[in-house]
């Protein structure tokens, strides 16, 4: 690189004359470039956006100009991102970033590092600065908010004791739902003293989880400056630590169109102190008439139960079995006579067959008697000493002692001689 | 649960349980397959819970309650809260909550 005498014109001999070395484009350029780059590193520009074209790249190109110039800008994707708003032709910006040049071209060109729409004040800087750090904490998440109680038991507010904003919320909660119960935490809601008695009020609800259902924070309108304690990041730490504790939050700061940071962290907004005041609770007439409905619904479905029972019971009744039961009882008394006729019938029949029977037998028997056979004159005859009666000569001998069984009496006698049963009879 | 187990829980019951309970109770019967003789111990519960719910709506008084702070144990002080003077636009808020000395719950 040359010494920066070198570049200077009025050091430089005619051409022709004593030989310097001449500077290359690239190298000339080099040299605005460090020199530019040395002495705008960081600059602060305001003016109107115009030509503002953003590419497919994500990158964003424009020129800010006022009344007499105007100057190349280029931002990155990654700084483009990050706005929080719309840029357009014609917006009145601030905007920071670093001169540089752009060799190809000769150009030089003002790289934006941020951009902020002209009259913020440090305030609404401020908000945007925490409102970014929260967002990328998840302090915002949806999934983070927890519902409010559907009926709340004690209701904690969180405000100033004086002013209509309180006597506001009061009316509102007597009127609609005069079961809860109000603990009221008085706060300085701004001033010094505000994001810290604000945090410690959340935090002492917080610690009442099971015992407080919900918390409401409560500022009537005012000045953003009046608004401020609601924006501080002590006050929104807070309010998602009472959440997380189980005791959900509801801020109600300002007017509709105030939104402050508790807002955001809250887990519910109300655009003012009134609505939360609405919201919190439901309406005791209302929940009257759903009551009643309710109780109509419990009644008609018992109706229609009971109904649908009868009509099962009447399709069972149609049944023969079921239209005449006591025909069918009658029908069975009878069969049971019946059969108890005929069983009565069969016994006797049973019982003179058997008589008959017997009788029949007792004369068999009678018949076979040998007392019978004796009467006729017949006898029995065993040898003495013996069991079985003599059917042949064969059995005894001579001097044998008979015993006779005659039908009436006995007789013992001695064999005096035997006839064998071949011979003729006596 | 038996019915005698069931009207004890009631009384213990805040409205939101007690309104979250009856809507199982419609819903169950109006959607249900239940027998006659469930159906009917659901109506039966319904109506019950019916009643606490109007027990519960008959009984506010709207108190109002100043958070003084929190006790050594963690637990709530309170005191009855009033309207500073100057603004009580009608004595009913202030008189709902004359009574009761501060004390911790």
């Amino acid at each position: 690189m040359s010494q920066s005498s070198a570049m200077l014109p009025f050091d430089t001999p005619p051409p022709g004359g004593k030989a310097v070395s001449a500077l290359t484009v690239s190298q000339l350029t080099a040299l605005i470039r460090e020199l530019l780059e040395e002495a705008f590193d960081d600059v602060w520009v305001c003016g109107e956006i115009s030509n503002y074209k953003e590419h497919m790249s994500g990158h964003v190109y424009f020129t800010l100009k006022d009344e007499t110039a105007q100057i190349r800008c280029v931002m990155w994707r990654d700084v483009a991102k990050r706005l929080r708003f719309r840029v357009q032709d014609g917006l009145q910006v601030l905007v920071r970033g670093r001169i540089s040049v752009f060799p190809q071209r000769g150009d030089y060109q003002l790289y934006i590092r941020e951009m902020q729409p002209r009259g913020l004040g440090p305030l609404e800087l401020a908000f945007r600065q925490l409102y970014e750090k929260l967002q990328k904490l998840g302090l915002f998440a949806a999934e983070r908010k927890r519902p409010l109680p559907r009926v709340p038991r004690r209701i904690g507010i969180i405000t100033s004791p004086r002013g209509a904003v309180i006597r506001d919320m009061l009316r509102i909660l007597r009127r609609r739902w005069p079961i809860a119960e109000i603990w009221i935490r008085s706060v300085t809601v701004q001033g010094e003293t505000a994001p810290e008695e604000i945090a410690e009020a959340l935090s002492w609800f917080g610690r009442l989880s099971g015992i407080v259902d919900v918390v409401i924070v409560a500022r009537g309108g005012g000045s953003a400056e009046d608004l401020w304690a609601f924006n501080e990041e002590r006050v929104a730490f807070a309010i998602r630590a009472c959440s997380e504790n189980g005791v959900p939050v509801i801020s109600a700061v300002g007017h509709e169109v105030d939104w402050t940071i508790a807002d955001y962290v809250a887990d519910k907004r109300a655009a003012t102190p009134s609505e939360a005041a609405e919201m919190v609770v439901p309406d005791q007439q209302e929940m009257r008439q759903l009551l009643q409905t309710w109780r109509r619904r419990l009644q008609q479905a018992l109706c229609n139960r009971v109904q649908n029972a009868r009509r099962h019971l009447e399709s069972f009744s149609r049944h023969p079995v079921f239209r005449r039961p006591l025909q069918r009882i009658k029908e069975k008394v009878q069969l049971v006579d019946d059969l108890g006729s005929q069983l009565h019938q069969a016994m006797q029949h049973f019982l003179s067959a058997r008589k008959q029977q017997l009788a029949l037998l007792t004369g068999r028997l009678d018949a076979l008697s040998p007392l019978q056979v004796l009467q006729r004159g017949y006898s029995l005859t065993w040898k003495e000493g013996e069991k079985w009666l003599l059917r042949s000569s064969d059995e005894v001998a001579v001097g044998d002692c008979l015993i006779t069984q005659l039908a009436r009496g006995r007789l013992r006698s001695r064999v005096e001689s035997v006839q064998s049963p071949g011979d003729a009879h006596p | 649960m038996t019915a005698n187990e069931f009207d004890q829980a009631l009384t213990q019951l805040s409205f939101e349980q007690a309104l979250t309970e009856l809507e199982k109770q419609v819903d169950a019967l109006e959607h249900g397959q239940l027998s006659l003789e469930d159906a009917l111990a659901c109506f039966e519960r319904g109506v019950k819970l019916l009643r606490r719910c109007y027990q519960l709506l008959e009984r506010a008084e709207h108190r109002v309650q100043e958070l003084v702070g929190l006790s050594e144990r963690g637990e709530a002080v309170v005191r009855p809260f009033s309207l500073p003077e100057e603004e009580v636009p009608s004595s009913r808020v202030a008189n709902t909550a004359s009574a009761t000395q501060s004390k911790p719950i």
